[in-house]
């Protein structure tokens, strides 16, 4: 295997939970991400997939120290060598953040309609105190706007001009002006119609080639993954359920919460065959169920399944499940 | 009886305009369909089509700045099984507050737009059935507006329904507002259910949830839908007919397991290529070439023209392309078909 660039390990994030109230007492905590392991090798992609609260979000976001870590480690392998990145702190932190960069779901929200498209790009660039002079930044904007395929011309405007799959391309452009080895991607295209989408998927892939950008693609949408992802996690009230290259996962999904997503999907041929629906939604993760945490939803749950959490243990090479009867129930 | 003797609904030239700092701009242009009782029709489309207002216009929930423009119809077949021109009513007939809920009811995207935050859901649903006595055979006491609503609540899929009875949207998950939202649009038993892309929002496995209920409840009350959605996957599973619509205008229509199979129009076929497919594999996808046009530049000519690979100079900028049938209840708006006279 070739050397990672992330290299996630026992990682758990928790928050608290208040009471209600003049004294909000501390009265629990949700276990948003409890106890995950995750590599991501240079210029891959890892899709994350999950239903809605299943962590995807807080798990990338604590990769990029944007919420309290409370337990774990998170290292990056760089060309200047290893980091420990949940040691960096204060103004170490802040130089660090040039290597891993964010870009949100909401195009229409994440943008400040303040400032033109040429702040907005620039923005990392000069709070990272990355250029010398206004010159080479405009430069570097000029640059990095063109491989994005936005018109320079555009530059001086206000994204309020623009339309979700412009703005989403802005957006992009932000992330990556700074040159960062390491991209999360939190649902980039799942505010768009259709149609734009499958351009900003492009766009993606086409930068990866070019930069050798390092991914995680989080989504609730497996056709996005399957299009996108070289391999995809699966989460499940905050733990990875699955893990597999993404032809492996999509041929032969293990774990019956991945088979349940898959048999989800709305197809364009009416009448599907075998489904396997999920009743009841997610349950409230500051009460997680005991043992493994599907068993409330599975159909195949057990005595053990509600007393011995699964181990996630690899079913073939790179094909890790965490179910008790994964090779019962493979189909 | 003729098809058309037996529609719930006949829509003809539908054309609602905004208007705006810069003037007036159409949001639906000549809009026409026909829609049977116990019949889904899918509306699809890209953000901004016109799929909303079209059917804010039925059951004339549009702004202040709306106008529907004259030669528009909407006749709408009451229980009574008297015809209603929606089109002719002032926005303050009071006839419309009998057809808003009660012949006609609507869901959304959003559950918290259906109900008011102030009253729990029990109220909401109660007070409905007390607002259409027409529909639900006669006043009820408060007794038995509770029993039908509890009973409704339950038919839904919420559990412990007594409970939820007694409290807020707030206090309900998302899931179980999505379910309580269709519970209160149902318990008048209307005749039309306008679903609003009542599921986008959701995760794949709450959708799936969604869109089964809707089914069963569809069949079991025998009403009619008009289903909302920009995602044609949805459309195969929930519709019997399916309407494309783009700038406002509905390009290509007909039975859906046809138009999906044999997409005619370049919009249609470009909307189902750039789908991504559930199916492991990177590769590149097709995506409709350039961006959504803003109905403020409605360009001449067919709207499509400026992104359709197809297009005939000096035809397709100039005038508009003829609605030509090309299968059973199968038309396309588009100049390709007009020249060979359907392939
Ligand atoms: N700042 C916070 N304080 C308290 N709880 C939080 C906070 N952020 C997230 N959570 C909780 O952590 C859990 C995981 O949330 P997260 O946003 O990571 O899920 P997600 O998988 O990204 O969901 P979605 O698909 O809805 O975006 C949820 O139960 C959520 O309510
Ligand atoms: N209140 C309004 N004022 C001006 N234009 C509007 C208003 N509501 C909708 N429109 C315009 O009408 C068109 C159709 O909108 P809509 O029906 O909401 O689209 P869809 O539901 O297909 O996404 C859009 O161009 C939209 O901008
Ligand atoms: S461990 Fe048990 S409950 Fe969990 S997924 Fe496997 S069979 Fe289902
Ligand atoms: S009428 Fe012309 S521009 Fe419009 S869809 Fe047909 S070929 Fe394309
Ligand atoms: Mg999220
Ligand atoms: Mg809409």
């Amino acid at each position: 295997m070739s050397a990672p660039l992330v290299e996630v390990e026992g990682l758990a994030v928790r928050f608290p939970v208040h009471s209600r109230g003049l004294f909000r007492r501390r009265v629990g905590q949700i276990h948003a991400v409890d106890g995950v392991d995750l590599r991501l090798e240079r210029g891959e992609t890892v899709g994350l997939v999950g239903e809605s609260g299943s962590g995807k979000t807080t798990l990338g976001r604590a990769i990029l120290r944007a919420v309290p870590v409370s337990e774990g480690r998170i290292r990056f392998h760089l060309e200047e060598g290893e980091v420990d990145v949940l040691a960096l702190a204060g103004e170490r932190l802040r130089r660090f953040r040039r290597h891993m960069q964010l870009v949100f779901q909401d195009p229409y929200a994440s943008l400040d309609p303040r400032m033109t498209v040429r702040d907005i790009i620039a923005e990392p660039l000069e709070a990272l105190g990355l250029a010398a002079s206004r010159a080479e930044v405009d430069e570097r904007v000029r640059e990095i706007a063109q491989r994005c395929r936005i018109n320079v011309e555009y530059l001086r405007r206000f994204p309020h001009a623009f339309s979700g799959g412009q703005r989403q391309r802005i957006g992009i452009a932000r992330a990556l002006v700074c040159n960062p080895e390491f991209l999360v991607l939190d649902e980039p295209v799942s505010a768009l119609d259709v149609s734009i989408q499958a351009d900003i998927l492009n766009l993606l892939m086409d930068l990866q080639d070019s930069f050798g950008t390092t991914y995680l693609f989080i989504t609730h949408d497996l056709a996005v993954v399957g299009q996108i992802a070289r391999r995809v996690a699966v989460m499940y009230l905050g733990r990875i359920v699955e893990l597999a290259p993404t032809e492996e996962l999509f041929q032969r999904p293990l774990h019956p919460y991945t088979r349940a997503l898959f048999s989800a999907i709305p197809s364009l041929e009416p009448g599907r065959s075998e489904r396997l629906v999920l009743a009841g939604e997610v349950p409230d993760p500051a009460h997680p169920p005991s043992g493994c945490r599907f068993h409330t939803r599975c159909p195949f749950a057990r005595p053990r399944c509600r007393e011995e959490p699964p181990e996630l243990r690899a079913l073939a090479p790179d094909h890790l499940v965490a179910c008790h009867f994964a090779e019962e129930l493979a189909p | 009886m003729s098809a058309a003797a037996a529609a719930l609904l006949r829509v003809r030239d539908l054309t609602v305009d905004f208007r705006t700092d810069e003037g007036w701009v159409r949001a639906v242009e000549e809009v026409g369909f026909d829609l049977r009782p116990g019949r889904t029709l899918g509306l699809v489309g890209e953000s901004g089509s016109g799929k909303s207002v079209s059917t804010r216009a039925l059951v004339r929930l549009l702004p202040a700045s709306a106008r529907i423009a004259p030669g528009s119809s909407m006749r709408f077949r009451l229980r009574s099984g008297e015809e209603m021109e929606i089109a002719a009513l002032s926005p303050r007939d009071r006839r419309l507050r009998r057809l808003r809920g009660g012949e006609i009811a609507l869901i959304f995207q959003e559950p918290m737009a259906a109900f008011s935050p102030v009253y729990t859901i029990g109220h909401q649903m109660c007070e409905a059935l007390f607002a259409h006595p027409e529909a639900v055979g006669g006043r009820l006491s408060r007794a038995e507006a509770r029993e039908r609503a509890v009973e409704m609540l339950a038919r839904v899929g919420i559990a412990n329904p007594a409970l939820r009875f007694d409290q807020y949207p707030f206090e309900l998950s998302g899931g179980m507002r999505q379910r309580a939202m269709i519970a209160l649009a149902l318990i008048t038993r209307p005749q039309l259910l306008i679903a609003d892309e009542p599921t986008t929002a959701l995760d794949v496995t709450l959708q799936a949830q969604i869109l089964d209920l809707m089914q069963e409840l569809r069949a079991e009350f025998g009403m009619a839908m008009i289903f909302i959605t920009h995602d044609m996957a949805v459309i195969a599973q929930i519709a019997d007919e399916v309407a494309v619509m783009y700038l406002g205008r509905i390009v290509e229509s007909g039975p859906a397991r046809e138009v999906l199979r044999r997409p005619k129009h370049p919009y249609t076929q470009a909307l189902l290529r750039a789908l991504p497919r559930p199916e492991a594999g990177r590769r590149r996808l097709v995506p409709v070439p350039g961006d959504i046009p803003s109905p403020r530049e409605r360009p001449a000519g067919c709207p499509f023209h400026p992104r359709c690979a197809h297009r005939l100079p000096g035809r397709c900028d100039r005038a508009l392309p003829p609605v030509v049938e090309v299968g059973d209840g199968h038309r396309v708006a588009c100049v390709l078909f007009a020249e060979e006279g359907g392939r």
